[in-house]
This record gives structure tokens, C-alpha cells and sequence, in this order.
């Protein structure tokens, strides 16, 4: 589970947006 | 100087600056391939523990070591007695031992080392180690250490003043007897862990020539590598850094003695010994941000023009020193440079207390005195019936400035910064703060606050300012970045790259950066003072410029035209008066390398920026730009708990140019997270010098349901003297959060926090308090 992580450097921003991203061109290749 | 405008019309015909390109490492990072120090094993690699004092200060009867020295597997142990018995230090006064000789004055004070062949043996053998103690009275407490009487932590300053900073510009006293209004403020900032995902440690190996190579995660490899020799009695020489991917450190991975116990270590064992930490080590023994004390007086006119400013910052530094020295006098007068506060008198004091050495952290004592300034500044603005943002406008600096002390203001957005975050968050709109806090309900509010930082500092190493970088092309048309400023996680190799790239108009495929390497990189001051982009970065651009030079200089003789008529554009270089013919890196590169019997095509560029070596008042531009921020958070604090929770965010920065906006927002995302929970959630808490608080279970740091949607905007500015105009980001994104925090406490529940981290019990005792005082009126 994603948010049991800690993160020090992103305010946790860039993992969220790459998560999103990711879903995204992962769907559009379905 | 360029204007906004003409500051976006050229980066619009830039190729790599102003690109919000990925990290240049961050398909390695995130796929788990880059190799960390813990990653990294080297044959026959033996591993050290450090045996550690359990008291908080007494004198050593006895160190016996014969049980630890009988476990299998352990390959040696070493006290004082294996140690060169010098006082050393990054910075005065040196107080360092490798080990302890006489006394310990903190829990975790380094006694002795052992090397076995695992980490877990070797931790057997450090607790099997039985040191005698002659318990001394201890002291803990800032201001009780500097009462006559109180326990001496150090022979040598019998006051437990380790440091005493003064400043004076003006006459304070005179214009303050002229003041309109005169307020006073106190503040605490808490003791403040750095919680690097990776713990501190090194691998160092002993050679056959006395020599040593360490690696080890540090901001100044050139620094580390000076106070290591002093400390081990060696030659500069003897001593190679080399520095490894960081796994975080925002100001914890300088300098640290492990390195020299390491070394002591693999000299005696003939092996490469590693120290790495184990997470409870790391907040114990480890180098907090020290707690500070604010007392601030300062006046105004009935306009709100700040006439004088009277400011008292105490330290509590610790048994030894670290950085600190230069954290308390940044705490002192950084601001001087962010509002004209006219005339000021300023005293700060160092004191040793029988605590862990605290050391730097991002923003440098500089967040800690905004945090207190600016939340002084809000209680102000209230009392003389001004806005907290037109108070701010009144009295901050602009573009072209001088302060006090000299800081040449040559670019600022610090209105600009003010205003946006202020339009953004609807912050003129907010609600009047309750008389009294309701018992019950969720309070909102909002809170803005302002900040500045430096983007390099002068007084790093007193030789010199600046930075030096080559670009290097290679055989087969790469180019390599070598710069002494290493990348410690913040992306620091993608802004060179992409630095360097703009000046060649390459790919920035084409393009790596060197690891930080004592033996070979330039010597470089470090990454600290938020000097990376806008100082070293600078160096890379005209180490670029000098390649680019040289390679068209080549192109020219090896096109058969002159080299005024070569064109060097997306990796080719060509030539309208050659029409047809093109040459590419590799043809460049391999060709210098054969005429020049091996040698390469190097660029070289260094960057001494326009600064000055203060003089004895502490007068004289100290950096190479200064950037500014407003932050607003808008809180809901908890009525019947006390609990605070950060709903939305906003950030506006001017750091000149942005080379990167997805990094530069990146930085601002995290410091703000940084700042909002040293406002909110982070203390290392103490009993009796013992933290109780040393794992993460008790030591809680943010979560991703703790920090909210934070909002990053950047006002452009366009520095005279950075890279393409760019200035820093890493400090001043963290420097304005705290307050912006306890500012929207203020105007969601009406009282106003003295001290950070504001917990929920303490922002519930402030309100019960309030609802009582109200109540019995």
C-alpha cells in the first residue's frame, strides 16, 4: 500500500502525479 | 538589467533551460538500480560499530574491551589510546576527538570501535565493551548552562559559551526612543531531525601507502576531506573522497567523525571497514537542528516603518561543535537582508549543553528566525491596524537594495511573491480570528508569510568564493560534467546537464556528470548555501562556453573553413561555406583525442561571483544572489483537540530563471512539506538527555495524508550574475513555511504559538488558557 511509505525529498506531489501518469498510459495501452 | 518580459521571450527560443525534463537519474532511482552506500560492498569489507556513552557526562575510570575483543569474529577494537589525540573540527571552536579521551558529555558520545566480519557482531561486540564512569552533574538547558555555576561542559570555555555572535549597524537604542510603537517577541524553534530515507554512514579503506579512499555521502568532500586530516594527523594527500548517490540529507551529511573512526579502524585491520546506521542511531547520536531561542524588540513609526530592531538568539548546540557556529550567526542577521529594519543590535550565543552536537539543516538557522520573525511580524501588523502583507511590502527589499550589512540586492520578487500568494489564497478576504476559541467545531483560517535566502555565501572557505567546472569531450563524442559541488538528491546533475546542454546545443543524452571525486574534480567549496545552480551552475555554463569554443575552433580546420563561419547545432557542426559536409561529436572528439596524443577536449570555466569577505563589523556583499518566497497555508484546527491539519497551499518563489520547473516545483513541494511539519508534527523529544523519542514509530514525520495539495508558482526575475538568470531554490522553498502555519493558527483560533512544533496538547492548553483568561474577564 502506497501511502504506508514515507518520503522525505517529494511532499509525496511527484508520486502522486507519477501514479496518476502512469494509470493513464497504462489504460491507453489497453 | 533585462526586464520579465525580455526574460521570457528568450527563453522561449532556449532548448534545455526553462524545460521541465525528468531527472537525469530518475529511471535508475526509481527502478532501484542506483547503488547507495549501503549498496555498495568491497572485498573483504569489514563492518564497524561505534560503542557509545549511556551517560550524559562523567569522567571515564575505565574502558575494558577484553570481552568484546574475545567474540568471534570481531577483527579489532580501538579507544583514545589508538587515536592521534588531536582536537579537530569543521569549525571552531575544534573540539573533536576521534574517540573520547578523558570525559563523555553527551548519551551517544563516541568511547570506542570495534570491526568484525557482520554488522550485527559487530554491534554485539560495541555493548560487550564495560566503560567505567565517574557520573559529573550534567546541564541541558541553554540558559542554565550559561548561569555561573552550572556544570562546565568544556575546560576551555567555562561560561558553556562556545560561540558569541554580535552585530551592530546604526544606533538601535537611539531609534528606538523615537520609535512610534516598540513590541517584543519571543520564539522557540524545537530540536528539529533531519530524517534522511537514508541514514548516515561511510566505507573507508586504509592502503599499503598510508593512504585512504572514503565513501562518503557528503555535501563538501574538499571540506570533510581537510578536517579528516587534521583529525587523523595526515597529509591532505593521503585522503581521496569519493562521493556516492545520497539517499537524502538536508544538511545532516557533512562532516562526520565516523569517517575518521573508520579510518582508525581499517588502518588497524588491513580492510575497508563500513559504518552505516541503523535509524535509532541515526536520531540519538546523530545531529539534530539545535533548538533557538528568539528574543526579539523592535520599532516602528505609525506608518509601520521598522525604525530599530533589538534581537537575542540563543543556542543550544550541544557537547561539541558541528556547523553550528554559522547556523546561530545566520539566525542572527540573514534577516537584516529581507526587511530594512534600519538600525539593529544583535547578540547570539552558542552553548554547550551535555546533548548530541546539533549541526546545519536546510535553511541554516534562516527558517528557524523567519519562523520566529515573521509570526512577530503578523502580531504587529495586527496591533497598528495594518495588513500583514502591506507591512511586509512597507518595509522588505527590492531590486537594487543594499542592506544593512552590505548585501547587494541585485535581482527581487519579494513584492511579487507577496502579492500572487496573497491573490492566490484570497488572502485579504479572511475572517477575523475568534475573541475566544469555541470548544467545539473545525476553525479555519489562513496565514501568509514571507522569507529570503542567499545563493552561495562567501564565508564558506575564507580563500576563496565561486566555482570551477569542466566539460570534457570524450572519444566518443560524450561529454562529461566535473564540477566539486555533488548532487546530494536534489537534481543537481539534471540542472548542470541541462545547463551545459543549452550552452552546446546537444542532447542532454550526450551529456553525464561525473561523480564528486577529491583525486580529480575541481576543488569545490560544495553543495550548501544553495550555491548549486546559481554559483557552480554558473561555472558549468562557461566551462560549456569554452568547449563549445574549442570544438568549433576544431570544426573549422577539420571543415577547411574559418571558424567564424562554423555552426554548431543540435550535436553537428557544419558550415554554410561547406554546404554538404557535417561533423558529428564522435568525429569531433575522436579526432582531438588522435591529434592531441590522448588528450581530451576539455572546457574549462570557473565563476568567482562579485562577493566580499565581510570586514570586522560584518560588512560586505555576502552572496552571489538572493532569492525571496511568500507561502500561505489555510489550517483547520481541531476546537475540542487541538489538532491542526494544513488544507491547501500555496508558494510563490522568485529564484531568478527556472532551469527546471518540474525540479524547482519538486524543491518547493518537499521544503514546504519540511517546513509544515516542523511547524506541526517533528521534535526530537529529551528526559534527561535521553531521546525518547529515537525510531519512527515515536518519531513521526510525514505521511502522505499530512501534507496537502501544495500550489507552486514561481514570479520570474532575471539575475545579473546566475546561469542564464537562474538563482536558488533549495532553502528558501522550506524558509516561510513554519510561520505561514502558525500564522493561520492565528487566524483560525486566536491564539498565537510562542514556540514549533505547535502539538495538538500544546495548541489545546493555549486555548484552554484563552478560554479561561476570557472567561474570568
Amino acid at each position: 500500500m502506497l501511502s504506508g511509505n514515507l518520503c522525505r525529498c517529494t511532499g509525496y506531489h511527484k508520486i502522486v502525479d507519477a501514479v496518476i501518469q502512469a494509470a493513464k498510459e497504462i489504460n491507453s495501452h489497453a | 538589467m533585462p526586464d520579465a518580459t525580455a526574460a521570457a521571450s528568450t527563453s522561449q527560443q532556449r532548448k534545455s533551460v526553462g524545460q521541465a525534463v525528468p531527472q537525469v537519474d530518475s529511471a535508475e532511482k526509481a527502478s532501484g538500480l542506483t547503488e547507495y552506500l549501503q549498496d555498495l560492498t568491497l572485498p573483504g569489507m569489514l563492518h564497524g560499530a561505534v560503542a557509545r556513552s549511556t551517560v550524559s557526562h562523567a569522567r571515564i575510570r575505565g574502558i575494558d574491551t577484553s570481552r568484546a575483543e574475545r567474540l568471534p569474529g570481531v577483527r579489532a577494537v580501538i579507544t583514545a589510546r589508538d587515536c592521534p589525540g588531536i582536537l579537530f573540527g569543521p569549525q571552531k571552536p575544534e573540539d573533536w576527538e576521534i574517540l573520547c579521551r578523558d570525559k563523555v558529555r553527551y548519551i551517544g558520545d563516541e568511547v570506542a570501535a570495534v570491526a568484525a566480519i557482520s554488522p550485527d557482531l559487530a554491534r554485539e561486540a560495541a555493548e560487550l565493551i564495560e566503560i567505567q564512569y565517574e557520573e559529573l552533574p550534567a546541564v541541558y538547558d541553554p540558559f542554565e548552562a550559561m548561569r555561573p555555576g552550572a556544570p562546565v561542559v568544556w575546560d576551555q570555555k567555562p561560561d558553556n559559551v562556545a560561540f558569541h555572535f554580535h552585530i551592530e549597524r546604526g544606533d538601535a537604542e537611539a531609534a528606538m526612543s523615537k520609535a512610534d510603537f516598540i513590541f517584543e517577541h519571543d520564539f522557540y524553534t524545537g530540536r528539529f531531525y533531519h530524517a534522511a530515507m537514508e541514514p548516515m554512514g561511510c566505507i573507508v579503506q586504509h592502503h599499503g601507502d598510508g593512504s585512504y579512499t572514503m565513501w562518503a555521502p557528503t555535501h563538501v568532500p574538499f571540506r570533510s576531506r581537510m578536517t579528516y586530516s587534521r583529525g587523523l594527523g595526515i597529509p591532505l594527500d593521503k585522503i581521496r573522497i569519493l562521493v556516492p548517490p545520497f539517499g537524502g540529507s538536508f544538511g545532516m551529511k557533512y562532516e562526520l567523525n565516523i569517517n575518521c573512526i573508520a579510518a582508525l579502524l581499517s588502518r588497524q585491520t588491513r580492510r575497508p571497514v563500513k559504518i552505516f546506521f541503523d535509524r535509532e542511531e541515526d536520531i540519538t547520536a546523530g545531529h539534530p537542528r539545535m533548538g533557538l531561542s528568539f528574543h526579539y524588540r523592535v520599532g516602528l513609526t505609525r506608518e509601520g516603518r521598522f525604525v530599530a530592531k533589538e534581537t537575542r538568539v540563543t543556542g543550544t548546540g550541544g557537547a561539541r561543535t558541528m556547523w553550528t557556529p554559522p547556523v546561530l550567526s545566520t539566525a542572527c542577521y540573514r534577516i537584516d537582508s529581507l526587511y530594512h529594519f534600519q538600525n539593529v543590535q544583535t547578540e547570539g550565543f552558542l552553548v554547550y549543553t551535555n546533548l548530541a552536537p546539533a549541526t546545519c539543516f536546510r535553511g541554516f538557522g534562516n527558517a528557524e528566525a523567519l519562523t520566529a520573525m515573521e509570526t512577530f511580524i503578523d502580531t504587529m501588523a495586527e496591533k497598528i491596524s495594518i495588513s500583514p502583507v502591506e507591512l511586509r511590502l512597507i518595509n522588505g527589499v527590492k531590486t537594487g537594495d543594499v542592506s544593512l550589512h552590505g548585501w547587494r540586492i541585485a535581482s527581487c520578487g519579494f513584492q511579487d511573491c507577496l502579492k500572487r500568494s496573497a491573490e492566490l489564497s484570497h488572502f485579504e478576504e479572511r475572517q477575523q480570528p475568534p475573541a475566544i476559541p469555541p470548544a467545539r467545531g473545525k476553525l479555519r483560517g489562513l496565514g501568509l508569510a514571507g522569507g529570503n535566502h542567499i545563493s552561495g555565501n562567501r564565508i564558506i572557505i575564507n580563500e576563496y568564493d565561486g566555482a570551477a567546472a569542466q566539460v570534457r569531450l570524450g572519444f566518443d563524442g560524450h561529454l562529461s560534467i566535473m564540477v566539486g559541488e555533488p548532487d546530494i538528491g536534489q537534481g543537481m546533475n539534471t540542472i548542470f546537464s541541462q545547463i551545459a546542454a543549452e550552452v552546446l546545443d546537444v542532447d542532454l543524452s550526450d551529456i553525464r556528470c561525473l561523480p564528486v571525486d577529491t583525486q580529480v574534480s575541481p576543488h569545490g567549496v560544495g553543495t550548501l548555501g544553495s550555491r548549486g545552480t546559481a554559483v557552480a551552475g554558473r561555472a558549468v555554463q562557461l566551462a560549456a562556453e569554452d568547449a563549445r569554443e574549442k570544438m568549433i575552433r576544431l570544426a573549422g580546420v577539420m571543415l577547411g573553413v574559418d571558424a567564424a563561419k562554423v555552426v554548431l547545432s543540435n550535436g553537428v557542426a557544419s558550415s554554410p561555406a561547406q554546404p554538404g559536409r557535417s561533423l558529428t561529436l564522435a568525429e569531433l572528439g575522436s579526432r582531438y583525442v588522435t591529434d592531441h596524443a590522448g588528450a581530451f577536449l576539455i572546457g574549462h570555466g570557473h565563476f568567482a561571483p562579485p562577493t566580499e569577505v565581510p570586514d570586522a563589523t560584518k560588512f560586505g556583499n555576502l552572496s552571489a544572489a538572493y532569492v525571496f518566497g511568500a507561502h500561505v497555508a489555510e489550517v483547520e484546527v481541531d476546537a475540542e483537540t487541538g489538532s491542526v491539519r494544513v488544507l491547501r497551499y500555496w508558494a510563490v518563489h522568485d529564484s531568478g530563471t527556472i532551469i527546471n520547473p518540474s525540479t524547482a516545483a519538486g524543491q518547493v513541494h518537499g521544503g514546504a512539506a519540511q517546513g509544515i511539519s516542523s511547524a506541526l508534527m517533528e521534535e526530537v523529544t529529551l528526559k534527561d538527555g535521553r531521546v525518547t523519542n529515537p525510531n519512527f514509530l515515536d518519531y513521526r514525520i510525514p505521511g502522505f495524508q499530512d501534507i496537502p495539495q501544495i500550489h507552486a508558482e514561481f514570479v520570474q526575475t532575471n539575475d545579473p550574475y546566475g546561469p542564464f538568470g537562474a538563482k536558488s531554490i533549495g532553502e528558501s522553498s522550506l524558509n516561510p513555511a513554519a510561520a505561514a502555519v502558525c500564522n493561520a493558527i492565528y487566524n483560525a483560533a486566536g491564539v498565537r504559538v510562542s514556540r514549533v512544533p505547535v502539538t495538538p496538547e500544546r495548541l489545546w492548553e493555549l486555548m484552554e488558557t484563552r478560554r479561561r483568561e476570557v472567561g474570568h474577564d
